[in-house]
């Protein structure tokens, strides 16, 4: 599964779970194992907020686009992030939200 | 019947005697003599060359002359010849020569009165017993000089014997002086005479008195300089001085320094060691130097000088937090009211992120007062309504800057948050925020507004007929900040050539766009977009 990230500064948070071509986003589970080979799946066919483009498989492999969350204060990792390639099942880890800031006082 | 007398040998007239002139007148010769008997002098040895008619002569024991072998004897010149005459036990005799008149006993001459030697005792005006030889009953004894001084000598056997003077009252002892016992001079006083007290006592080798039993001074007394020593004020407290500590006459005592670094001064009517008072006046006289950590003055003007103060440092400070009088300098902690107008004022943070507690070390309690401002750097983003608690007082909700409840994230870590109380809310002012990513840059305002950019290089082409223009297919554009409700957006090509684009705005976050042209344009253009709307 070769996963783009858009980032998008907001105050909510995206948690991913792949499972071959299950991707669960934020809870909802979204199977995209019936998509066939070099076929196209509109975004728009998806009801997904954190879809970002079309899903489309090409040589057996899903590629998609989501939205990446960031705060105030994120790493250049997460406002510049490069693709993911899943090959893995479990949790998908994301570039940070926000970096670790020291308490300032 | 002898024809000598017993006692005088004289001659006895004899019965039938012839020429009894010669008998008598011998006899009444020696009568002469011998009645009221007077010698030149005792102890004759030389003889006279012209011895007078009835001269008589007492001699020696060893006389010359036609005296010779006649010691002892009395010599009596008749006028023509040296009778002798052997004198018994009992006669007297006046010596011209010595003026003494004695008596012969045991075969020489003792003067009728005998020198007071060896005497076994003498009583005047009363008697002498064996242990009072000398005994004196008289209203005074005279004892004086012989031209210059005069001494009365007692001496006594041994050191552990007395020699002392004793004075008696009825024969009872009351006072004794002397070197009694040993050879310390010592007197003691008595009572009754039995029980004694040694009053004072002198060391026989180096002369220190010493005083048993006390001493009172009623007069003056004179000391020499530098000669009372520890040992004569011996037994004071420790860490103490004699003296008088109450404002009244009396008996001195000793006055100790019960602690470390106390003086000896007068406070109030005592005197006792303790703390000096500064704050009198009569305490300590001058200034007291800078360097020995004073002010060098004994004025504000001149302390502040000296100490290289302002003029402020003569100011009052505030007295509490609300102090508003003029002219006063602001302590730490007091400026919570006072400056609240402006933004000086910043708290320390604490509690969570919507449950914000603030410390601004003033002490407010309850509510703050209204228009009361202060700045603070949150610990956490909020992550919806939040409320704010000062000192420890009443939680009080937020509003933003437009007056709603505070959206998630409005409190921000990277920059102060200014925090006004308006009598009901706290309203929470924010920096704008400003950041860019992948999909662009943005910028958010405390007021809500929020606008958003991209130049995105190869966009589109149009290729696709239709009608009379020609257009690229619809791209997405992803904003890069999402929006509270979908913004209005717009975008331009950058070409010279008569070409436009199309954006429409699909939801919060993000946007449809697509190019046209009047004619068939493969080359990919690129395309600037922008969004403008609310974050809240």
């Amino acid at each position: 599964m070769h996963l783009t990230l858009s980032p998008m500064r907001r105050s909510d948070r995206l948690n991913l779970d792949r499972a071959g071509d299950v991707l669960t986003i934020n809870g909802v589970v979204y199977d995209f194992g019936p998509l066939p080979d070099g076929a196209t799946l509109p975004r728009e066919a998806v009801e997904c907020d954190w879809l970002a483009s079309d899903i489309e498989r090409i040589g057996g492999v899903l590629h998609l686009t989501l939205m990446l969350p960031h705060g105030t204060a994120a790493p250049d990792e997460t406002l510049f992030p490069t693709p993911l390639d899943l090959t893995h099942d479990g949790p998908v880890d994301l570039p940070p939200y926000e970096t670790e800031i020291a308490d300032a006082d | 019947m002898t024809d000598r007398s017993n006692r005088l040998d004289l001659p006895y007239l004899q019965p039938a005697q012839a020429q009894k002139h010669v008998t008598h007148n011998e006899a009444v010769e020696l009568l002469d003599a011998l009645v009221q008997l007077t010698v030149q002098r005792f102890d004759a040895a030389i003889p006279p060359v012209a011895p007078g008619p009835g001269e008589v002569h007492a001699l020696g024991a060893v006389p010359e002359g036609v005296w010779t072998d006649k010691a002892g004897h009395l010599a009596l010149w008749t006028g023509n010849a040296w009778i002798y005459l052997s004198p018994d036990d009992g006669w007297r005799a006046y010596g011209l020569a010595e003026q003494d008149l004695r008596v012969r006993a045991g075969g020489v001459w003792v003067p009728v009165v005998r020198p007071l030697q060896e005497l076994a005792g003498v009583g005047i005006g009363t008697t002498s017993d064996a242990v009072n030889r000398l005994a004196v009953a008289a209203e005074a004894t005279l004892l004086t000089h012989d031209g210059a001084g005069h001494q009365i000598k007692i001496n006594k056997a041994l050191a552990g014997d007395t020699a002392s003077l004793l004075f008696q009252t009825g024969f009872s002892g009351r006072a004794e002086m002397g070197i009694a016992g040993d050879d310390d001079w010592s007197i003691k006083v008595s009572a009754n005479g039995s029980a004694w007290n040694t009053a004072a006592s002198a060391n026989r080798t180096t002369g220190l008195m010493t005083l048993p039993n006390g001493l009172t001074v009623v007069g003056a007394l004179t000391l020499p300089a530098a000669t009372v020593t520890r040992a004569m004020l011996a037994n004071s407290a420790a860490l103490s001085v004699i003296g008088r500590s109450a404002n009244t006459v009396g008996v001195p005592a000793d006055i100790a320094a019960g602690s470390d670094h106390q003086v000896l001064r007068r406070s109030g009517t005592a005197l006792a060691f303790g703390a000096v008072n500064l704050a009198q006046a009569a305490a300590v006289t001058g200034a007291l130097a800078l360097a020995n950590g004073g002010t060098g003055g004994n004025s504000a003007t001149a302390a502040r000088s000296n100490l290289g103060l302002g003029t402020a440092a003569t100011a009052a400070v505030t007295t509490n937090p609300t102090d508003s009088t003029a002219g006063r300098v602001l302590r730490v902690g007091d400026s919570s009211t006072l400056l609240s107008a402006g933004s000086a004022l910043r708290v320390t943070t604490g509690g969570t992120a919507n449950a914000i507690t603030l410390t601004s070390g003033a002490t407010l309690s309850g509510t703050p007062p209204t228009g009361f401002r202060t700045r603070f750097r949150a610990m956490a983003a909020n992550s919806g309504a939040t409320t704010i608690a000062l000192d420890g007082g009443t939680a009080v909700a937020c509003r933003t800057i437009t007056g709603v409840v505070l959206p998630a994230d409005y409190v921000r870590t990277a920059t102060d948050t200014i925090a006004t109380f308006d009598g009901t809310f706290w309203v929470l002012d924010r920096e704008a925020e400003r950041g860019s990513n992948a999909n662009g840059q943005f910028i958010r305002w405390a007021s809500g507004f929020q606008m958003c950019w991209n130049t995105i290089t190869n966009f589109s082409d149009a290729t696709t007929a239709a009608g009379n223009v020609f257009h690229g297919p619809e791209n997405v554009w992803t904003f890069p900040v999402v929006f509270s409700a979908t913004p209005t957006t717009t975008g331009n090509v950058r070409s010279s050539a008569p070409t436009w684009i199309n954006v429409r705005p699909e939801s919060v976050s993000g946007a449809l766009a697509r190019v046209f042209s009047p004619t068939s344009m493969s080359t990919a253009r690129i395309a600037d977009f922008e969004a403008v709307g609310y974050w809240y």
